[in-house]
């Protein structure tokens, strides 16, 4: 069954997938003729974050912006454990992802600047690979919970209510992002490399997980 | 009994409770027609029984069980057709019920081709370019070929023309004549409903202010029609 949505997911969003192909694809020559791979791997985010994380709306099936999508409550009404749907849905969410990995995964061996880009920031390969494996379980995660959270702000009626809880989610995001960016830095004066960030950064995206879980069934 | 609420409530942060303490039964073959203003709590009844959302207090069972335990099995049995499901465009007919048929282990191919004869859904036609009433003809088609013990219609009657509400309405009646179908379908188009459905029932304000079976309903009403009394009732209560 999994199969099934995943193969109905890649047909509905083929345009989306060929650009982030393409988009990693020339990803790779190009860290290769510049110096710094800061660059291309920024620009090579900045696709991905629209074209790996817009399709969530419709992969979740938001109820409040349902034209031409399929929403949550066909979903839902389907006779499939709910659980196994959220499960499925963070593997719909996921695989946007996986050349973005892909690439990750074998970077260092295609680029010296690369390596030596890991070496400047004192990354081991293995610590490299945690840290974009469990960015992308935290962003999809982040991105599941923002809308299903969104979805249930809009059905306040009360505006007063409305505008705290928005004042709340946004809040909350700018205080996660210090909160990652903090072990980042404090990790790497203090010397304790880039743990204490993978740490926060795994916390984090079971937290959401958690959250966007008990709003998905309705909890 | 196909679904019981008793005393159930359903209450949201800082607005008057959406369902206030309703009780309710449907058995086999019944044909519940779910009458109220916009925001009586129709939808919110339904979203009860799908399991959508859990109640804030009462019980409700579905076939035996409380929906929102997510008693997944038994959801093989419900069609539920509502104006919030929508489809992706760039789908065809023939991919939205390819895709819905996986899931159900009772779903009949030869019933799909009847209805889909009987609601002339075009399954070559990409979704995206038809209008809301087909899209909804073709939702119809696939809700009921699974073989439903139980229907759950919201509001889908309000996009469909005049001869595909007909055709749903006399199918909803042949289903529950001959299989013993139950029917709860919340609406606020009245056409055919006293030639159709067995029961109404009347919210107000969350609060089920009436409830009885159509024939007493309408020989109650006398001299006035059907959709005079449900207003009569539903504005002065």
């Amino acid at each position: 069954m999994l199969a099934h949505f995943l193969r109905r997911d890649f047909v509905t969003y083929r345009v989306f997938w060929i650009v982030l192909l393409v988009a990693s694809a020339l990803a790779v020559p190009y860290l290769n003729a510049v110096d710094d791979p800061d660059r291309p791997m920024f620009v090579l985010s900045y696709m991905y974050f629209f074209f790996a994380v817009s399709p969530l709306a419709g992969l979740i099936g938001v109820t409040w912006r349902s034209q031409h999508v399929m929403s949550r409550n066909y979903l839902l009404s389907l006779p499939v454990p709910r659980k196994r749907l959220f499960a499925w849905l963070q593997v719909r969410a996921g695989v946007f992802w996986l050349p973005y990995l892909l690439l990750c995964f074998v970077a260092p061996f295609l680029s010296h600047s690369v390596w030596r880009f890991l070496i400047y920031l004192r990354l081991e390969y293995v610590e490299f690979l945690m840290a974009s494996v469990l960015g992308v379980f935290w962003l999809v995660n982040t991105g599941i919970t923002m809308q299903l959270m969104t979805e249930r702000i809009t059905g306040y009626l009360d505006l007063r209510l409305r505008f705290a809880a928005w004042i709340i989610l946004i809040g909350s995001y700018v205080l996660e992002v210090l909160l990652l960016f903090l072990p980042l830095v404090l990790g790497r004066r203090w010397g304790w490399g880039p743990w204490p960030y993978l740490g926060c950064l795994g916390v984090l995206g079971w937290a959401h997980f958690f959250i966007a879980r008990r709003l998905w069934l309705g909890r | 009994m196909v679904f019981q609420l008793k005393d159930v409530s359903v209450h949201v942060k800082g607005r008057p409770p959406i369902l206030d303490r309703v009780r309710l039964e449907v058995s086999e073959g019944d044909f519940l027609a779910v009458l109220g203003e916009n925001g009586a709590g129709k939808t919110t009844l339904l979203d009860l029984l799908l399991g959508f959302r859990a109640p804030s207090s009462g019980d409700v069972r579905v076939l035996g069980e409380a929906p929102h335990l997510d008693p997944w099995q038994s959801r093989a049995q419900i069609a539920y057709l509502s104006e919030k499901v929508d489809l992706p465009g760039d789908w065809s007919m023939g991919d939205f019920l390819a895709f819905h048929r996986a899931f159900y282990p009772r779903y009949s191919l030869e019933r799909e081709s009847a209805l889909s004869a009987r609601f002339k859904v075009r399954t070559g036609e990409r979704i995206g370019n038809l209008s809301a009433g087909e899209i909804r003809r073709a939702q119809i088609v696939a809700a009921l070929a699974i073989q439903p013990r139980v229907v759950v219609v919201d509001e889908v009657t309000a996009v469909l023309d005049i001869i595909g509400r007909r055709r749903f309405m006399e199918t909803l009646s042949e289903l529950r004549a001959t299989y013993g179908c139950a029917v709860v379908m919340a609406t606020n188009i009245l056409e055919d409903l006293e030639h159709h459905a067995t029961r109404i029932a009347l919210l107000r304000e969350g609060r089920l202010i009436h409830e009885s079976p159509v024939p007493a309903f309408i020989e109650a009403a006398r001299p006035r029609t059907f959709s005079l009394r449900v207003a009569e009732l539903l504005e002065h209560a």
